[in-house]
């Protein structure tokens, strides 16, 4: 018995090879048209991405516009609200002349005008240098003071002895009054100590003194005088013993 | 006065800053003579005329009539005044522009030319004599007296208690020399405790809240002698003085509301001022009161001025302490003597109580300056609340509670016109809780 006769290795065939590389040609046309459909997409979505953010940057606007429109509306409204409600009220109370009022709202001092206020800043200062008369401590605001009569060519001075100060201030002013009512301001010499503060006072004669202040730049009264100046027939008293003078005949 | 005197012989022109803590004081006046404590009385009193304190415009009378000054002081000349030179007590107050005058005994022994008084000086309002008697101080201090006098149940006394006592007794235990302002007493009217209370019945309406205890030789006096003969008295003072107190307290309390209602009223609290002023001004009518006020209040302040830092006679009698209440509590343990429980608050609240009536007195309080007691920040707002603070632990008068009352209910003025006259006495009404109430400005209203 014999082998069976080998068969020669089969020659490639000519149609086959044909066929795969028409298969592979086939192939990469597929994937090439798939590589362009992909790309397409993406440059499609890139697109819409962008539409998208363009969209949404005016949608953002289109909020902060309606936002803002919203609370002017809001302000309006309230606004309006408020215009009625006190034509509302005024329009009551007109028709209602008799309805009670109600108390004072704010602070009762809010009521008072300059003069008024200064008149309570004198009575607290007065009070203050009472209290320093009768002899307490703690209070600080008065000076006492003297004197002097000019001549014809000289006006009258106010010599400022001591006071619960170092040194005068500046912008501070003497304030005197009279008995009959005569009141007279004069510049204090700023920087001056006690006793060597004179002040020259323009009126025809500083006796009879009713009150005696200094006041700051604001006008605001911060010490009171006190002492000789403010007491009549001082200069005969102030040597003792001698008669007391009745007001009318001070020293001239 | 002898308190002022005492701040003067330290800081004469009385500009000088307080002294730092503890405050010290001068041993000085009481180591004046008598005599011449009594000049200078005399001195500061005649000198009142002369002088203007702090005016305002339009101020009443500081005494009622001012030509009661100079109708009873001593003549001042020296060729009309028979004791002495022109009234000089001789005490140095410094100050500038005086003469010399008496003579000081500087220390035992030793005597120095002094110069005399350059500042006229104001007094406090009798209400202080009598916020200071009503802590039981002269009856201790007259026991004290008593028995360093008669015997040696107490220390041997120092000479500087030496110089106290025999000023104490020369000045207010004996008949005061003749024709001189602080003779009070008299054959008509023997008793200074009697003639003390008198004056406050006829200007305050309040009795002193203890008995009076007769001194030794006098007789026991029945019942109230003092109220005999007066014809009218300030029976409403305490009555306006709530009144007073607890709308000022009101006005305090919502002076900071900025909505909501505020009960304030300023006008009524005006109104109270004026009566009170026209009230106490009523009593002064002619300078009545004026003498008997200044003698009054000399004598209490030599007291309190005893107790006030530890002086001579309070370091002898073993009784230093913290406060005048404090040291008076000791000396009265002493002789037996409990003062008034109330005494701290007492002594506290004479000085602000006197200063703020004696301005309501003079008319100082307008509509347009009523507000000073209430609104803005100041010494004077700051006293005035004390005061109420101080009156209403003292006495037990309710002043806090009712300044808060139910809108449109009426003040509680009817609730209070029975209520006591006395300092220490509790008051006779309950407080009415029932109707008690606090709108806090809300408008709803929570009953307590």
């Amino acid at each position: 018995m014999t082998p069976p006769p080998s068969r020669p290795a089969s020659k490639p065939n000519g149609t086959a090879a044909a066929a795969e590389e028409r298969m592979l040609k086939k192939l990469t046309e597929e994937m090439g048209e798939l590589v362009k459909a992909v790309t397409s997409l993406a440059d499609r979505a890139l697109e819409e991405s962008a539409e998208a953010r363009e969209l949404a940057r005016e949608d953002r606007a289109t909020i902060y516009r309606l936002i803002e429109e919203n609370v002017q509306a809001r302000e309006a409204a309230a606004a309006a609200a408020e215009r009625h409600s006190e034509e509302a009220l005024a329009a009551f109370r007109a028709r209602r002349a008799d309805t009670p009022r109600l108390p004072v709202m704010a602070s009762v001092a809010d009521d008072y005008d300059a003069a008024e206020r200064l008149e309570q800043r004198e009575l607290v200062l007065t009070y203050d240098a009472w209290r320093t008369m009768l002899g307490r401590t703690g209070t600080a605001s008065m000076f006492q003071a003297d004197r002097e009569f000019g001549d014809d060519d000289d006006p009258d001075k106010i010599w400022i002895l001591a006071g619960h100060f170092e040194e005068t201030g500046r912008g501070w002013t003497l304030v005197v009054t009279t008995e009959d009512g005569k009141v007279a301001e004069a510049d204090v010499p700023a920087g001056e100590r006690p006793p060597r503060v004179v002040v020259p006072v323009s009126l025809p004669r500083v006796s009879q003194i009713r009150r005696l202040e200094i006041r700051d730049g604001r006008g605001y009264p911060l010490y009171l005088g006190l002492g000789p100046a403010l007491q009549t027939q001082n200069r005969q008293l102030a040597r003792g013993g001698l008669p007391v003078a009745r007001a009318d005949d001070e020293d001239r | 006065m002898f308190r002022t005197l005492e701040r003067l012989l330290r800081d004469p022109t009385l500009t000088s800053p307080p002294p730092p803590p503890p405050p010290t004081y001068n041993p000085g006046v009481f180591q004046i003579h008598p005599y011449q404590l009594s000049q200078w009385l005399e001195q500061v009193w005649a000198f009142a005329a002369n002088a203007t304190f702090a005016n305002l415009s339009p101020q009443t009378p500081f005494l009622g009539d001012p030509n009661i000054v100079p109708a009873l002081a001593l003549p001042t000349g020296p060729q009309t005044n028979p004791f002495d030179n022109g009234l000089a007590s001789g005490i140095d107050q410094g100050g500038p522009g005086w003469a010399p005058g008496f003579y000081l005994p500087a220390a035992p022994g030793e005597n120095v030319i002094v110069s005399g008084n350059s500042l006229a000086l104001p007094w406090e309002h009798l209400i202080y004599a009598y916020v200071i008697e009503s802590t039981g101080i002269v009856e201790i201090f007259a026991e004290i007296v008593r028995r360093f006098a008669v015997g040696e149940t107490l220390e041997t006394p120092s000479v500087a208690s030496q110089m106290w006592l025999r000023a104490t007794e020369e000045l207010f235990f004996r008949d005061p020399p003749l024709f001189h302002l602080t003779g009070l007493t008299s054959l008509l009217r023997p008793d200074a405790q009697i003639a003390r209370r008198n004056a406050y019945w006829r200007l305050l309406g309040m009795d002193v809240p203890h008995q009076v205890r007769p001194l030794p030789g006098r007789r026991v006096h029945a019942g109230q002698p003092w109220k005999q003969d007066v014809g009218i008295a300030n029976v409403r003072f305490h009555e306006l003085w709530l009144d007073l107190l607890r709308a000022v307290w009101t006005g305090y309390e919502n002076a900071l509301n900025t909505s909501g209602p505020n009960p304030t009223d300023p006008g009524y609290i005006y109104e109270l001022c004026w009566y009170i002023q026209d009230m106490l001004q009523m009593r002064r009518k002619g300078g009545n009161l004026a003498r008997d006020e200044y003698v009054h209040i000399s004598t209490m302040s030599w007291f309190h001025l005893t107790v006030e830092r530890d002086t001579p006679i309070v370091i002898d009698l073993r009784a230093m302490g913290t406060d005048p209440a404090d040291r008076l509590m000791k000396l009265g343990e002493r002789v037996g003597i409990r003062p008034s429980p109330r005494a701290r608050e007492l002594f506290e609240m004479a000085d602000l109580v006197s200063a703020f009536i004696r301005f309501i007195e003079v008319g100082y309080f307008k509509p347009s300056t009523v507000p000073s007691l209430y609104a803005t920040a100041s010494t004077l707002r700051t006293d005035v609340v004390r005061i109420i603070d101080l009156w209403e632990m003292s006495t037990g008068d309710s002043i806090k509670a009712d300044a808060v009352r139910l809108s449109g209910q009426p003040r509680p003025r009817d609730q209070h016109a029975q209520s006591s006259r006395s300092l220490s006495a509790p008051a006779r009404t309950p407080r009415p809780s029932q109707t008690h109430a606090h709108t806090n400005g809300s408008g709803v209203t929570v009953t307590s």
